[in-house]
Order: C-alpha cells, then sequence, then structure tokens
C-alpha cells in the first residue's frame, strides 16, 4: 500500500469513523460508499462507540508479512455499545487470558508492517478497560 | 513568570503500558546484585506501542475529564525525546486521530526529559494571549536504556497530557506562575542515528539535575512571593528515587509532600512523562485550595518549575478517567527476552 | 431478467497435471501440458479453438505476470481468436466455466478451451498468506492483523458453538478428503490421514490446524467445451453443463446478518437445482470447496445435503464415502487432491467429467448421473455452482 493510499484510510483508523446509511439507517464500518443493503449513495459519517464486548475470538499463531516478532496475537470480533460489530486486534492481554465477553474499549496501536520508506502504520485495537 | 489572564488545567490523562519489567530480571541476567537495584520494576512499551500510541491514550483520557469538543482544541504539542519519526511531527498524528484537526497548531518539543513542560509554558502563552482556547500539552517517552548500562534498569515508558485554558470554574487548577532556569549543561545527550544515549555519570548530579531543579524552584518562590511550606505538594522529575528526595531536602520540602507525587519505583524514568505522572497522581488526589509545586527537569539543561492552585472543578472531573493508581495496578510481568523483543533489541 | 441458454453445452475433453510443486514447470509449463492433453484428447488441434478462458488469481501478485491469458495463449501458439483472464479468487476455475458456457449457450463461440493454471510454491507462507489476503477489501483488511485463517477461526468457532460439535469430527472432512486421494493419480497427498495426526498439527488460528486446510500447490486443469450437437458429431464421451449459476454475499464478514448464513452459496445452489430441475438428493456427487475442513461441513449443509448443524453427522454416517449414498469430493477435494486457488473449479470440473463418463477408475461413484461442484472465493463472498449432467 502507498503513504497515500494508508492515508485515505486514517480517519476510520484513527478515529473509529464508519458510516451510516440515510435511507435505511445501517451503520458500516469500515465505511462504504453504497449502502450494501439497500443500494442508496447517500451515507452520512458516524462515529462508532468505543466499548464493547469482545464476542469471538482467536489466537492467531502463523505469522503474516511483518508479524513475527508479534506472535501469538489475538483477533476478535468486538460488538461495540452501539451493536456494531468490528473485528479488530485484542492487545494488552495474554492469549490464554482472553474471554468471551470480556469488555473491551479502543486503542490506537502500532502495527509491525511498514510502508515504503518506513512509514509507520497506526490503527485501531481493542484492549481491556483500564479502571 | 505570569500571563496577563490566568491560565488553568482543564483536563488532565495519562497513559502507562501493561507490560513491567523487574529490576532483579535485568539484574539476573547481566549479573548484578540484587540488594543495589535502583528501582522495583519498569514500565515497559509493549509491541505495538510507541510515543505516538501513548501520547493519543493520554490525550483521550484528557478530554475525557476536559469535557470539551476535541476540535475545540488549537494546539496540541507533544514534548518527548523518543520520536518514531526523526522528521515528521508526533503531534500531527496525535491531532488527526483525537480529532482535533485541521484547525489547529501542532509542533512536537525536544527538552529531554522536561519536553512535556515546554509544551505546558508554550500552551500557557498561547493560551493567555488569547489566541487558542485550549492547549494541549503532552509528555511522553518510550525511552531506551543500552543493554546492561544502569539506564537499562531505569528507562520506562509512559505519558500524560495536560489541556490548558483559561481560568474559569472549568478548570481544575490554574498556574499561580512559572519559572525556568536553563543553561548549556551537557549531562546527557544522544546524537543523531544513535541508538542508545550517552550520560555523563555523576556529573548527572549537581551541576546538572540539582542545580537546574533547585534554581528554577527557588526563582519560582522568590518571584512569587511563596515559602517552601506554602506547598501542599511537590513534583520533581524523577530519573530515580534518590533525586527527588534530595531536591526537596535542598528546597525544604518535607518528604510526605513529594511521596504522593513519586511513581519512579514502578514506572521507571518515563522521561517526558515522569513530570506529567507525577503532577497527574496528585491531582488525583489533591483538595481544592492546595498549592502544588512542579519541578520538571531536562538534560541539556533546564528545569521548569510551576506553581499550582487546585480549583473545586477537581471533584467532578476526576473521576472521568482512570486515575493514576488504575494504571500503576494494570501490570503485566515479562521476562528480559520478551521485553528485549518487545523494544526490539533483538537484532532480526 | 432471466436467460434462458439457446444451446445445450458439452464438456468433451479434460486435460490436467497432478497438482504438486512443480518446480521445474512455470505457469506456461502447467498451461500448455493440461491443454495440449485435453487437445489430444478430443483429437483437436489448439487452431480449432475458438477462444480461450484462462482462469487464475494470483500470478500478477506472486509471479509478476499480468496479461495472463494472451501469454498464455501465445504459448500455445494461439492467435487471431479470442481469450480472456477470468479472476475470483478460489472461484476463478468455475467462473471461467460460466463464462465459457454462456458464451456457447448463446451461440457466440462454439469450441472452447477454459484451462485453470495457478503456481504457488515458489511463494513463502508468508507471501502466500498476503497472496491469499489480497482477494479481501485490500481497503479494510490490509494493515490491521487479520489473517484469511483468523477469519476461517471465526467462523469455526461460531459453528462450533452453535451446534455443539467438536472439532474432531469436523476434520472429518480432511479424513474423508485423504481417503478419497488415496485412488487420485492427480493428488497432492494420496496418503492417509488421521484425526490424531490433524489435531497434533500446528496451529494457524486456534482452533485450524495445518492439516485441515490445503497447502499451496502448482496444477493446471482444462476442460473443452462445445454445442451439444457438435459434442455428438465429433463422437466424443461428453457430460452436459446443465446450470451454472453465480450469486454473491457481502466481503466484509461483519456486514452479514449472521456469520454461518453463507447467502450466496444457498442462493447459487437453489438456482442452480431449479434450472436443471433437481433436488440436492438427485446429485449423484458433490465437489465442495473445503478451504477449511468447516467451511466443507457448512457446504454439506447449505447445499441441502443434511439438515444445519447436521454437517458432521453427514460425515460420520460414510454416506459421503464413494460407495456412500452422497459421495463427496471422490478425488480428494481442495485438502488432498490440492488447491491451485485459479485452477480449483477446472479441477472439480475434469472429475465430474470423469465421473460422469463412467472413467473415474478406482474412484468410481456408481450410476453417476448429475454432480454438483461447488466454488467460493472469500468465505462464500462470491459463489459458483456448476451441475454437470451424463447424457447421450
Amino acid at each position: 500500500m502507498a503513504a497515500s493510499a494508508y492515508w485515505r484510510t486514517r480517519l476510520h483508523r484513527y478515529r473509529l469513523l464508519g458510516n451510516k446509511c440515510a435511507a435505511c439507517g445501517k451503520v458500516f464500518f469500515p465505511p462504504r460508499l453504497v449502502c450494501s443493503y439497500c443500494g442508496s449513495a447517500k451515507l452520512e459519517e458516524y462515529k462508532l462507540a468505543e466499548r464493547g464486548k469482545l464476542v469471538e475470538y482467536t489466537v492467531v499463531y502463523s505469522a503474516p508479512k511483518g508479524y513475527d516478532a508479534v506472535v501469538p496475537y489475538v483477533v476478535g470480533i468486538v460488538e461495540l455499545e452501539n451493536g456494531v460489530r468490528v473485528v479488530a486486534q485484542i492487545t494488552d492481554v495474554d492469549v490464554n487470558e482472553v474471554k468471551e465477553g470480556m469488555e473491551v474499549e479502543l486503542t490506537i496501536r502500532r502495527l509491525p508492517e511498514q510502508l515504503e520508506g518506513g512509514m509507520i502504520c497506526y490503527t485501531y485495537k481493542f484492549r481491556p478497560v483500564i479502571g | 513568570m505570569r500571563p496577563d489572564d490566568d491560565v488553568g488545567i482543564v483536563g488532565y490523562g495519562v497513559y502507562i503500558p501493561v507490560y513491567r519489567i523487574k529490576a532483579a530480571e535485568i539484574a539476573r541476567v547481566w549479573g548484578k546484585f540484587n540488594d543495589d537495584l535502583p528501582v522495583e520494576e519498569k514500565a515497559v512499551a509493549g509491541p505495538d506501542e510507541d510515543a505516538v500510541t501513548i501520547a493519543i491514550e493520554a490525550a483521550r483520557y484528557a478530554i475525557k475529564r476536559a469535557g470539551i469538543r476535541p476540535d475545540a482544541i488549537g494546539a496540541v504539542y507533544v514534548g518527548t525525546e523518543s520520536k518514531p519519526y526523526a522528521v515528521k511531527p508526533c503531534s500531527t498524528i496525535v491531532a488527526e486521530a483525537i480529532g482535533a484537526t485541521p484547525n489547529v497548531l501542532a509542533a512536537d518539543y525536544e527538552f529531554a526529559c522536561k519536553a512535556g513542560t515546554e509544551a505546558f509554558q508554550a500552551s500557557i502563552g498561547l493560551v493567555a494571549s488569547g489566541m487558542v482556547e485550549y492547549s494541549m500539552a503532552i509528555g511522553v517517552d518510550t525511552a531506551q536504556g543500552r543493554p546492561a548500562d544502569a539506564l537499562e534498569y531505569t528507562t520506562g515508558s509512559g505519558g500524560g497530557a495536560f489541556i490548558f485554558a483559561k481560568k474559569s470554574n472549568e478548570t481544575l487548577a490554574y498556574v499561580e506562575g512559572s519559572y525556568s532556569f536553563v543553561t548549556d549543561t551537557p549531562d546527557f545527550w544522544r546524537r543523531d542515528g544513535d541508538r542508545y544515549p550517552y550520560h555523563m555519570g555523576r556529573f548527572t548530579g549537581e551541576p546538572a539535575y540539582f542545580r537546574h531543579t533547585v534554581m528554577a524552584a527557588k526563582g519560582l518562590m522568590s518571584e512569587l512571593g511563596l515559602r517552601p511550606s506554602d506547598f501542599d505538594y511537590a513534583v520533581f522529575h524523577q530519573p530515580n528515587y534518590k533525586f527527588p528526595l534530595k531536591a526537596a531536602r535542598y528546597i525544604g520540602i518535607p518528604e510526605d509532600k513529594v511521596k504522593p507525587g513519586l511513581v519512579y519505583s514502578m514506572t521507571g524514568n518515563t522521561y517526558s512523562g515522569s513530570s506529567m505522572i507525577g503532577l497527574a497522581a496528585v491531582l488525583d488526589v489533591a483538595k481544592p485550595g492546595d498549592r502544588i509545586l512542579l519541578v520538571s527537569y531536562g538534560s541539556g539543561a533546564g528545569s521548569d518549575a510551576f506553581s499550582f492552585i487546585v480549583q473545586d472543578a477537581i471533584e467532578g472531573k476526576r473521576d472521568r478517567a482512570p486515575k493514576v493508581s488504575a494504571f500503576l495496578s494494570r501490570r503485566k510481568e515479562v521476562d528480559y527476552s520478551i521485553y528485549a523483543k518487545f523494544r526490539n533489541k533483538i537484532l532480526m | 431478467m432471466k436467460c434462458w441458454p439457446m444451446r445445450d453445452v458439452a464438456v468433451i475433453s479434460i486435460g490436467y497435471t497432478r497438482v504438486s510443486e512443480h518446480w521445474e514447470k512455470s505457469l506456461k509449463g502447467l498451461f500448455v501440458e493440461a491443454s495440449l492433453k485435453a487437445l489430444e484428447n478430443a483429437g483437436l488441434s489448439a487452431k480449432s479453438l475458438d477462444g480461450i478462458y484462462v482462469a487464475n488469481s494470483l500470478s500478477g501478485y506472486i509471479q509478476g505476470q499480468t496479461n495472463l491469458a494472451n501469454v498464455l495463449a501465445d504459448s500455445l501458439g494461439l492467435y487471431d481468436k479470442f481469450a480472456i483472464s477470468i479472476d475470483a479468487g478460489g472461484a476463478s476455475g468455475a467462473l471461467a466455466i460460466h463464462e465459457a458456457y454462456r458464451d456457447v449457450a448463446h451461440g457466440i463461440r462454439d469450441l472452447v478451451l477454459v484451462c485453470g493454471v495457478e503456481k504457488m510454491s515458489e511463494a513463502s507462507t508468508q507471501e502466500i498468506m498476503s497472496a491469499l489476503t489480497s482477494v479481501q477489501d485490500q481497503e479494510q483488511f490490509e494493515y490491521m492483523g487479520a489473517t484469511v485463517h483468523s477469519l476461517a477461526a471465526l467462523i469455526y468457532k461460531t459453528y462450533l458453538k452453535r451446534y455443539k460439535v467438536r472439532q474432531e469430527e469436523v476434520v472429518l472432512m480432511s479424513v474423508v478428503d485423504h481417503e478419497h486421494a488415496l485412488t487420485c493419480s492427480h493428488a497432492q497427498y494420496p496418503f492417509r490421514l488421521s484425526v490424531e495426526a490433524i489435531m497434533d498439527s500446528a496451529l494457524l488460528a486456534e482452533p485450524v490446524r495445518v492439516l485441515e486446510a490445503p497447502s499451496p500447490s502448482d496444477g493446471a486443469a482444462a476442460i473443452i467445451m462445445c454445442p451439444h450437437e457438435m459434442a455428438k458429431e465429433l463422437g466424443l464421451p461428453h457430460a452436459r453443463v446443465a446450470a451454472s449459476e453465480v450469486a454473491r454475499d457481502r466481503i466484509n464478514l461483519m456486514e452479514r446478518e449472521d456469520l454461518l448464513d453463507m447467502r450466496a452459496l444457498v442462493e447459487a445452489s437453489r438456482r442452480a437445482y431449479e434450472v436443471a430441475d433437481v433436488k440436492p438428493s438427485d446429485l449423484s456427487f458433490a465437489e465442495l470447496y473445503d478451504d477449511y475442513s468447516v467451511m466443507g461441513v457448512i457446504a454439506l449443509e447449505k447445499l441441502g445435503l443434511c439438515d444445519p448443524g447436521k454437517g458432521v453427522e453427514l460425515l460420520k454416517s460414510g454416506e459421503v464415502m464413494l460407495k456412500g449414498s452422497m459421495p463427496v469430493n471422490t478425488f480428494g477435494g481442495l485438502k488432498a487432491r490440492g488447491a491451485p486457488l485459479g485452477a480449483i473449479g477446472i479441477y472439480q470440473a475434469t472429475e465430474a467429467f470423469l465421473q460422469l463418463t463412467n472413467s473415474a477408475g478406482p474412484n468410481q461413484v456408481k450410476n453417476a448421473r448429475i454432480g454438483l461442484t461447488h466454488t467460493s472465493c472469500g468465505f462464500n463472498s462470491l459463489v459458483v455452482i456448476n451441475l454437470f449432467e451424463a447424457c447421450c
């Protein structure tokens, strides 16, 4: 991915910004250009809730490119407070401590992969709620 | 230094990574004795963390406490000496992530461990002048120590963010005044391209840390007409557990007023995060009317001294985000091999 | 708007390489071998073809080779005629057949070669993972750490919990594949595999084990299609295309109402059964797209071969074996015959052809009349169901 392509995705990566269909109300994350339910092209910016529950998860052992130093790591489905579901890495947690139903919240973290020229990728992940 | 208009803190937040390594574990690897270790344990940034991610976490909590819209923030200043990019500001990434862009000033500050309080000074001036309504100052570091060096025991990761605004009922503490004492003193530095810094051993003590810390504190008290006994709390930069207590003795402040702000033994020296986290720890417990002395120290060298008066709003705002104690009790111990992997000390 | 085919279409010949790591053969080498075999088996020359359809997914990514159909047609010495590349991940092969079928049915072309080719052996495991992930929406899926194995794992765990079955029962899908591959001369792994061996193998993404997912492989498979009338004139043993249906579902798994609904699979198979006027129980055999054992089990259910949640029961019953009432993956499926990505759908078609022309040898299903092939891209976000029928 080029730095400019990554830059185009920054708002959904940094702020969990999705969008919502003005016609049928479906929420999408990452954001879409056309509603996949009713076909409307009128989608409004929608900020997803930043807290939720881990409803399913897996532990990745087979490292994709760049991830050799961080396996095993957790990928899960988080159901946010407004019912929207997202797939994301779950961080700050031991692979044998992860539990379905854990309360988690948004955190922005650095990815092990870098773009050409060493540009660093930051993206949403979720971690156990603090305090 | 006193601004024409009073300025206060409208929100604050900290972030300390979850991982810890015990000094005894580092000593085990390098064959040192356990009885003379400078710290109990230190906070270790995880493999997906860096100064930017910690700054974003602290900033988000500061906004929660402040209860303001992120797009009202007029400036974001990040002070750090662990910039992920030599050229590309951390502050733009932080500003974008919190939603302060595009109508915002952003810059990174560097002054070793006092980069965060440099950002304080700039924020105070900017806000007092009326140029911006809110200015966020962040001090954060994921400092690195050379393997087997004394600093490896103590270089920790963490940070804090403070949002400044004109003094009002919304500010939880206001700045009575500040004083900076700066000279060209080469106690500790890192050349561009070098992985680890160089420090001048015992030279970092009297001519560096103590001189600047004490002179800044004395200069502040003199300007404001205050005495050491006027302070309820004192927060100093914490490179180890001895220096802040000794500085307090030099200035004439009793140890029990320094202890609430001392987090060093659990986080290590978080460099630009140190004063921030210390101040936050005090704000977590202080009462309206309390006077807080904050004296940071940055190698190279200089100290910024501040006097804060806590306001009523602290009671309502303090619980909106996790306190320093919540971060301190959130811990996962790692051994040296995992620590080295996390901190990229292993050549791949 | 429903398009009724104007002509019946037949498959008159097949040619294929073994699925293996073909170090000494390039994409061209594999393609030419399979294509020449298919032409030879039909007694036809390349020049008699009206066009070729090349199915491939990863040549651009792995070999840096774009413009593939054109380059491969050139390698066959085929000029002046139509050539097209079709890419739809794992569904490429079946989609290419779909395209060729439509063109022949509507009289656009008569004699066509459809060949799927893929060469994955030279890429590292990590490159393969990136290549497989490239079928997902890159803006969402790149640079966030989820791998295709992790998505499969999320589906897997959801399935295990909902139907209260154990992984040891689901992996029987791979065990069955390997049983059928024992006598398959073109299989990548013609040996037995036990549940214990699978459960002992390394984890890809918990609970998915290495030995319940296919390994990277190379291979090319080709079929020649023409109008049914021409097949009869040529006097070659042939099979008829009874139906070819394509359906699609949301690529982002989180946009699907339910992770397990696999709507495109249900819809494509429903339409195919309707067009061919058959019920699931009429099928003589089914070639499933089991890119993970759990996806094979889910396919059994969604294709109507058993009730929801009863996939493992069907596996355990033994009815899916060659001598059973519902043989499945008759030459080893994706796990044991192998899965050179873009070619899978065509390997399935060649296997269906062998069954329906009574030339499947030791893998022959008795009285094979009608068979189904299922391919998927992106966990059934694009599904192609091709039904083939014995005739004449």
